[in-house]
């Protein structure tokens, strides 16, 4: 399975090895923040905008569910 | 317990040789730190997951699942979820469970331009900060049920206590003539320590950046090249 970032330039791949549903184990990516010195917000005025991606290894993948949130 | 506003210290009070004012500073403080700790949050932002993936047949009970770091003052969670049923499918119900919650039967309209807005509450049972597995499980009567789109936040607090789970200040401890002491936080917050504490503790992360769900009867599935089950991009902006 692999996320890929569109502004900040992140490709983050996970290997998934059970046979049965399970969250995988969290991994870290720095996406884009607040630039706070202009109103939208918006680094280099582009959206930082998320895509998921899966593929088999001769076998089927079945992905039910991707999550990205911030950690406190 | 203490109830909170948005304030603004009257800060031209706060001078140098001036006595503390308990009343327009102190309290005002006490009342602003509490309206950052109290606020909702996001956990599922607006989505619609996999709409095709997303029906569940008559009889038929789906789970969906969405992962995020939850805060520690809620108590509630409030869902708003979108069904349809089929065109022309009348009598349509779906039980919606949110968690450990009780389930609540909800009647489903037929057809795009009559999709049901449903919002429901959750109750937690203990107030947690951790890595939680959110869950929804809907199970379709009379006919089929889609799941459109679904949003989580959680539910504003109107009062904090003076926990460590609340980080709520102790509003005696802020009135004018109260003694300036340093409390052993979070057992006791009050006074300038607890109010310096609390607002060092507030957490205002965007919690819920980027969610995708379909149930897991139904899933996404891939044998081949990568293939996007995303649909259309969708853009994240962290704090």
């Amino acid at each position: 399975m692999q996320l890929t970032t569109s502004h900040s330039g992140i490709t983050d791949v996970h290997h998934i090895t059970t046979t049965s549903y399970a969250w995988s184990t969290p991994t870290q990516i720095a996406i884009d923040c607040e630039d706070i010195t202009v109103i939208d917000g918006r680094q280099g005025s582009a959206w930082d905008e998320i895509a998921v991606s899966i593929r088999g290894n001769s076998t089927t993948i079945s992905v039910a569910a991707v999550s990205v949130f911030e950690e406190p | 317990m203490t109830n909170y506003r948005r304030t603004e210290a009257t800060t031209a009070l706060i001078r140098a040789g001036y006595p503390v004012s308990a009343g327009a500073t102190w309290k005002q403080i006490e009342s602003g730190t509490d309206w950052l700790n109290a606020g909702a949050v996001v956990l599922i932002p607006g989505s619609s997951g996999n709409v095709s993936l997303s029906e569940l047949a008559a009889g038929a009970s789906g789970t969906w699942h969405w992962r995020t770091w939850t805060r520690s003052q809620a108590v509630q969670r409030v869902w708003v979820l979108q069904l349809v049923a089929r065109p022309a499918e009348f009598g349509v119900s779906c039980d919606i469970v949110a968690g450990s919650a009780a389930s609540y039967t909800v009647p489903v309209s037929d057809g795009y331009a009559l999709a049901s807005i449903v919002t429901y509450t959750e109750p937690l049972a203990a107030q947690s900060a951790a890595l939680t597995d959110l869950t929804l499980t809907l199970t379709a009567h009379g006919g089929h049920v889609k799941l459109l789109s679904v949003t989580c936040y959680e539910q504003t607090r109107a009062t904090l206590a003076a926990s460590a789970n609340d980080h709520g200040i102790d509003p005696t401890s802020m009135f004018p003539g109260a003694r300036i002491y340093a409390g052993n936080y979070p057992t006791i917050i009050g006074s300038v320590t607890g109010a310096a504490k609390a607002l060092a503790a507030a957490d205002a992360r965007r919690v819920g950046l980027f969610q995708w769900s379909v149930p897991t009867t139904n899933p996404a599935q891939r044998n081949g090249a990568y293939q996007v089950i995303t649909g259309l991009a969708q853009p994240a902006l962290a704090r």
